[in-house]
């Protein structure tokens, strides 16, 4: 034991969910986030995959959505407002969404925040080889010129809900359909396209949970 | 009593926000904790409670606009009595928080009243130790049991070893806070020296002309120190990046040029710091020389007088010293070392000339600029002090 | 094997066997058994005027058994949920308690009920009752965490001479299992150590005791070893193994689901802060319930109540200090 004052770590629970809708998602963080704001509950940390699923920020602007609802509810792509920040955003299966449920009240620096999710993104890239960077001015992970991880947070009464999304091995055709967090310029990618390869999910789990406990400096048990 | 509320800033280097949507409309009842208002800021929307209870009087933005930091956005009245007295109060102001640890600044604040729990000091009374000289590992350097436990580990094994032409005596708390801070600065920066020496004759002409003015008007002594600190101040606006912090990867540009000065003090070095010395005429930097120096010599220096530093500057000179490789004060990147004027044969326009000159060090971090720019910048102060020596009168 | 419940009702019928002083009263508790069984067979078993149905007089239950200690008799009264105990005040505070002092008279009489929350019980069912009662001079008060002291504790309480408020938590009823001998007796005024530790101290009594070992075994995991102290006894107070707790660790937090204002954690906090000052490396923390009414449904108990979370999150800042 280390002599002087302890510092323990908060504990974090980690919640991982195969697929579960956008807006079942929206109502479950609700409910951990007044568990985790009254502090009765461990923090958490929540992992999943979304369905085909074209998300509205607190910042949207509707020229950033490309085709309408109806004719994109066809394609089997709901579209839904959501609480977070951001612009407009596309979630699916293969693409890791992360949620973590944080109580930041004792370090209430939202830029940092920030800051320290596109850390996560680009430390667990970094696992698979790929090498990502932070670009000012347009919050994500990029690789080169395109965008692999985008962010989305709200914050209510100090506790963190919605957070990142991962391009692991989503289908990125759908970016087609809009125009990402209002970014003309620049396209997405994903692991699989820069690996040519699958990549497992488990694994990236796996990488973000590590990353996770170091950068935010919670423990997972 | 009116309460205007302002936008808060709630992380650094975010500068505006958008109303995204209010909670509640004029007249409106709201308790102290109640969401107020939301506001979003790139990829964030975060809801702000009411710092008070009481009720909303005017919202004055819009939602959808777009606002700036410590902008007022709203009116409350908190109920407590008919005084018109308005007061400004920050949504949460929380300001900038780092990750960083602190250390480095606070190894530099001797408080004089620090507490110890009752279990600390019933330890140091059976064991026999001045506290003063135990390091705090807790909270805001707080000792803590086992810090002192562990410190009378120590002192056991060292006990053995005393022989009897040594005498050993603990380091005194500053001591050992200076000692620390030292190596972690030699440990931390990429440091190295380069030297500039500098004709001083335009400052000494300058002093010449107000000394007498200073001490008869303002009680005041007038050193070259204020000329130097005024030239320093002009430079750090040319080349920002010297009046910056490391932080991880990244650089962070400090806004204000607040500028210590080392001062020696009976048992060791305290490094007061003048805020926005950009701001402020030869005069004032007179005074505010004056004032910390006194205040550090009475040990009356506040936290803040030792905190928020962006640059520093020691004066080795004052005892003679022709030149110095000052240490770096964390977490700054630079320190200006003035050696001793003294005066000297130079040769100007190929005659030789008698001329009063000192050497400055400056000592630089490597990781934030390089020699080429650190170079520049006491050029430029060369060039400041001697072609436009900053005015003592106006 | 048996659960808390079954071991409540042995110690009852044990008693019963031993002494045929001690006899039974309370609403429901013969013919049906109790509203949560735990009399269910005695009556069989003892026959009517052992195990008696009362009715629904709580002030007539405890007068009734003061005035049959009077006469010799060892009653066990029953409150069908110790929340009732607020209508019998007077007969408690006033006559039992003061009997001793005021004319030597001994009133062996124990009162017990299911008692505490966490079932989604509401406001009337789910009460925490001890700080009503403990700064009233003449009663003993105790609270069992585990099936052994179920069964030790209330054998204990009914030999004992004076009046004993068994405090039985019905969270733990039938979630609690354990393999113990038949003949145990736990004495009053005892508290035991349920973990050992050297970092931090919780002192708790009853359902929380489990509560405390929960956040113990996440605080290990940071490295923090935890001493967990049992009360089992509220009044008489075991004030020397809390001392002892304390000048070890240094640091102590005081855990009960009672509501925190005017909560048991006070008197515990004014007495260590009295006694072990020099030895406090850190402030004394407490956890409780919320000082609300106990609340119905989820996620409002939930909420309220004190959980391991709550708790190794109190640890934790305390373990800054």
């Amino acid at each position: 034991m280390p002599a002087g004052a302890q510092i323990v770590e908060r504990i974090c629970d980690l919640i991982v969910l195969d697929s579960l809708p956008y807006g079942d998602a929206v109502k479950l963080q609700e409910e951990h986030v007044t568990a985790v704001a009254s502090g009765a509950a461990h923090e958490k940390l929540i992992l999943l995959q979304h369905p085909p699923v074209i998300t509205l920020g607190r910042g949207f602007h509707p020229e950033n959505l490309l085709f309408d609802a109806s004719w994109l509810a066809g394609q089997g792509v709901s579209v839904v407002e959501s609480g977070r920040g951001g612009d407009v955003t596309y979630h699916g299966p293969g693409q890791v969404v992360g949620y973590p449920i944080l109580n930041i009240s004792e370090h209430p620096d939202l830029h940092l925040y920030l800051r320290n999710l596109e850390e996560l993104m680009i430390r667990c890239v970094a696992d698979f080889g790929i090498t990502a960077h932070r670009e000012t001015g347009m919050t994500g992970a990029w690789v080169e010129k395109e965008k692999i991880g985008a962010i989305g947070v709200r914050v209510s009464r100090w506790v963190t809900s919605h957070g990142f999304a991962l391009n692991v091995n989503t289908e990125l055709k759908y970016f087609d359909y809009i125009i990402p967090c209002g970014i003309k310029q620049h396209g997405v990618t994903s692991l699989q396209k820069l690996l040519g390869r699958e990549v497992e999910i488990s694994r990236v789990h796996d990488s973000l949970v590590s990353h996770f406990q170091e950068i935010f400096r919670r423990k997972i048990l | 009593m009116s309460i205007r509320v302002v936008v808060p800033q709630i992380g650094q280097s975010i500068a505006e926000a958008v109303i995204v949507k209010w909670y509640k409309k004029p007249g409106d009842p709201i308790e102290k904790g109640e969401t107020l208002v939301e506001i979003g800021t790139d990829k964030i929307n975060t809801e702000i409670p009411a710092p008070v209870s009481g009720i909303v009087e005017k919202l004055l933005v819009e939602e959808g606009t777009t606002v700036e930091v410590n902008t007022e956005i709203a009116v409350l009245s908190d109920m407590r009595g008919a005084g018109k007295a308005t007061e400004i109060v920050r949504l949460e102001a929380q300001g900038f928080h780092s990750e960083a640890p602190l250390t480095p600044q606070r190894a530099s604040v001797e408080t004089s009243d620090v507490r110890h729990s009752p279990f600390v000091r019933k330890l140091a009374q059976e064991h026999n130790i001045d506290l003063s000289h135990v390091r705090g590992t807790g909270d805001a350097g707080r000792i803590t049991k086992d810090d002192v436990l562990q410190f009378i580990e120590q002192q056991k094994t060292q006990e053995i070893q005393e022989t009897s032409d040594v005498e050993r005596i603990p380091m005194t708390r500053i001591r050992k806070l200076i000692a620390e801070h030292m190596v972690l600065s030699k440990r931390t920066a990429a440091d190295l020296t380069t030297f500039f020496e500098i004709d001083m004759s335009a400052v000494v002409r300058e002093r010449e002309i107000a000394k007498e003015i200073f001490e008869n008007q303002y009680a005041l002594k007038l050193t070259y120190l204020p000329f130097v600190v005024a030239a320093v101040s002009r430079a750090l606006r040319k080349f920002p990046v010297v009046n910056s912090s490391i932080e991880g990867d990244f650089i962070l540009y400090r806004k204000e040029c607040n500028i210590g000065i080392a001062m020696a003090v009976e048992d060791g070095l305290l490094v007061p710091v003048i805020r926005r010395a950009d701001e402020k005429s030869v005069l004032d930097l007179t005074r505010a020389v004056a004032d910390l120096a006194e205040r550090a010599r009475a040990r009356h220096l506040s936290a803040d007088d030792l905190q928020g530093g962006t640059f520093s500057i020691t004066n080795p000179g004052v005892f003679g010293a022709l030149m110095g490789t000052p240490i770096i004060h964390q977490p700054q990147v630079a320190i200006l070392g003035i050696g001793a004027v003294v005066k000297r044969a130079v040769v100007i326009q190929d005659a030789i000339t008698i001329r009063p000159m000192a050497c400055f060090s400056l000592t630089y971090d490597h990781r934030a600029m390089d020699g080429a720019v650190a170079d520049q910048f006491l050029a430029h102060i060369k060039k400041t002090l001697e072609n436009e020596c900053p005015p003592a009168l106006k | 094997m048996i659960t808390y419940l079954e071991a409540i009702r042995q110690a009852l019928s044990e008693e019963m066997e031993a002494d045929p002083r001690v006899f039974l009263l309370g609403e429901d508790i013969g013919a049906y058994g109790g509203a949560f069984k735990v009399t269910a067979g005695l009556q069989e078993k003892f026959g009517e005027e052992r195990v008696i149905d009362t009715p629904i007089s709580e002030s007539a239950i405890a007068g009734v058994a003061i005035g049959a200690a009077l006469s010799g008799l060892r009653p066990v009264a029953e409150m069908q949920f110790i929340d009732f105990i607020a209508c019998c005040f007077n007969m408690i505070t006033n006559y039992a308690a003061k009997a001793h002092y005021c004319w030597g008279a001994s009133i062996p009489i124990v009162i017990r009920g299911p008692y505490g929350g966490g079932v989604h019980a509401g406001p009337f069912h789910s009460q925490c009752v001890e700080s009503f009662f403990l700064n009233t001079a003449g009663l003993k008060i105790v609270a069992p965490a585990t099936v052994l002291d179920a069964k030790g504790l209330l054998k204990a309480a009914i030999r004992d001479p004076n009046p004993v408020l068994y405090l039985e938590h019905k969270f733990l009823y039938r979630r609690l299992k354990d393999d113990i001998l038949r003949d145990v007796f736990v004495p009053l005024g005892q508290a035991v150590l349920r973990r050992e530790g050297k970092h931090l101290s919780i002192i708790t009594y009853s359902a929380m005791v489990h509560v405390a070992l929960e956040a113990a075994d996440q605080l290990a995991r940071s490295g923090i070893e935890t001493d967990v102290l049992d009360l089992r006894t509220l009044s008489p107070l075991d004030e020397d193994s809390v001392l002892q707790s304390v000048k070890k660790t240094n640091k102590v937090l005081l855990l009960h689901e009672a509501s925190r204002f005017g909560g048991f954690g006070g008197e515990l906090a004014a007495i260590i802060a009295e006694k072990a000052f020099e030895y406090l490396d850190g402030p004394i923390v407490r956890v409780a319930a919320m000082d609300t009414p106990v609340p119905f449904g989820s996620p409002l108990e939930e909420t309220y109540l004190p959980n391991a979370a709550k708790v190794f999150e109190a640890a934790r800042k305390l373990m800054g200090y």
